[in-house]
């Protein structure tokens, strides 16, 4: 796994959509024959990719918002994603 | 406790399909199902599903581009926040159509590929010649900003080009590329002598296909699913029994499998008599096999009952006649030899190339001989 410099702004593939499931009362994303269940930092990390917020600013808003560093939760799970094509990453010079 | 809800819904929109692939994982007889559920229907059947937990759905037939409600249906769909896929031959799409259903909110469509070699891919699928048009329709698709998926059912008669068809869905664009070994259900039970691959064939396009996810990741998905006859236990076929998908027939029957159908002796009901919470939770073909009470020995005592829930009831079904025991291709499985014995008789790629096609007239033949 390659690590993602913390100035690329990700935004959820067009192939992506999260829901909120009301029946499970959880957050799903889903995608091409598949979805994943979301806990609440994976929610909150994917609900700002929308290809303007810099994953250094992700990773400072949540590690405020949970007063614990997030930043390699933020890493593993946009790596992960990013490898499967479900977000892209909008690298900045 | 209640049962587990589906996160899937499969629509089989219609039978009907201009194309003959010997391996449709339609029932043999379907022919006889002729009546298919009307557009107020399938809307009613998409509204009971959200509210069961469904948040995926595939469309797919027969052919499902047939159906000239199917922009209304995905309408409903998207309306519904379901995730819509489309599986289709692609011979009947459009431009036009390809962007009507992108408006009316689907998120991805599957052209399914018989092989890269057009004469080749044309002689399987049977009929009028329809590589060129597919060829086409994935384009219309990416053109029209739909997700693109290529599947192509992999078996003897097109293996051995593996690396033509990665290459094929790469110059295509396509997001994902599912390569599906054959499943020896149904019509491909029916033509497994002329399609099962030999162990070489099936190696040689693993090793192919893991180097293409390598080379490909971020860029095309790469699924390749190996065939159950050549591995040591069985699939978690629909990682498990009526617990996670769930398919409604061209004619209004749930089934927890769209080959179940044809397992003897299960009573399957339709979603024009009863609610599909009350078929999910109640019906006795959902309740059958599902969770581990029910299982067999040696799976009742097995510590992979959790991992693969027994295999598949439908395999059971047509290889030993019993869809109460133990998935035979399993090695711990008492049947297993009739799996060894048709993979042993297995050793060379030059087949008998026969093919039973999947057309009105065969299925009304064969259909007729298992009544």
């Amino acid at each position: 796994m390659t690590a993602i410099p913390d100035t690329a702004q990700p935004r959820l593939a067009a192939k992506a959509r999260l829901k909120w499931d009301e029946v499970r009362q959880k957050h799903l994303l889903l995608f091409p024959e598949g979805l994943l269940v979301l806990n609440p930092t994976a929610q909150a990390v994917l609900e700002r990719c929308d290809g303007r917020h810099a994953i250094a600013e992700i990773t400072k808003t949540l590690s405020d918002q949970y007063q614990t560093d997030v930043s390699g939760d933020v890493q593993e799970l946009l790596s992960k994603l990013a490898e499967r094509g479900l977000v892209v990453l909008n690298a900045t010079a | 406790m209640l049962p587990p809800r589906p996160y899937s819904l499969l629509c089989e929109l219609t039978y009907r399909c201009p194309l003959q692939c010997p391996y449709c994982s339609n029932p043999v007889d379907f022919a006889r199902h002729t009546e298919e559920l009307r557009t107020e229907e399938w809307e009613r059947v998409l509204t009971e599903a959200a509210a069961l937990g469904v948040v995926q759905v595939h469309f797919s037939g027969g052919e499902p581009l047939l159906r000239p409600d199917l922009p209304a249906i995905v309408t409903r769909a998207r309306a519904l926040d379901l995730y819509s896929n489309l599986s289709t031959g692609g011979t009947l799409l459009t431009a036009t159509l390809a962007r009507a259903l992108r408006e009316a909110g689907l998120d991805s469509l599957q052209v399914s590929f018989q092989d890269a070699d057009a004469a080749n891919s044309d002689r399987l699928a049977g009929g009028a010649p329809s590589f060129a048009k597919k060829m086409q329709a994935a384009r219309f698709a990416k053109a029209a900003g739909l997700s693109l998926t290529v599947n192509v059912v992999l078996h003897r008669q097109n293996l051995d080009r593996i690396e033509a068809i990665i290459v094929l869905a790469e110059e295509l664009g396509a997001e994902r590329l599912e390569l599906a070994n054959t499943q020896y259900n149904g019509w491909a039970f029916k033509n497994r002598a002329s399609l099962l691959p030999t162990r070489a064939q099936v190696e040689h396009a693993a090793t192919v296909a893991e180097a293409a996810r390598q080379r490909l990741r971020g860029k095309m998905e790469i699924l390749y699913v190996l065939p159950d006859y050549f591995e040591s236990f069985p699939k978690p076929c629909l990682n498990g029994w009526g617990r996670v998908f769930l398919t409604v027939t061209a004619d209004g029957t749930a089934l927890p499998c769209q080959t179940a159908r044809e397992i003897r002796g299960l009573r399957f009901e339709n979603v024009r008599s009863r609610a599909l919470d009350e078929l999910w939770f109640e019906s006795e073909a959902f309740c059958k096999f599902r969770g581990t009470d029910w299982l067999p020995e040696p799976c009742r005592s097995c510590d992979r009952r959790e991992i693969d829930f027994g295999g598949c009831r439908c395999q059971a079904f047509l290889v030993t006649g019993d869809a109460t025991v133990t998935d035979p291709v399993c090695s711990l499985s008492p049947h297993h030899d009739l799996i060894e014995r048709a993979v042993g008789e297995n050793t060379t790629a030059d087949c008998p190339a026969e093919l039973i096609y999947r057309n009105i007239s065969e299925s009304l033949r064969l259909g007729a001989s298992v009544t």
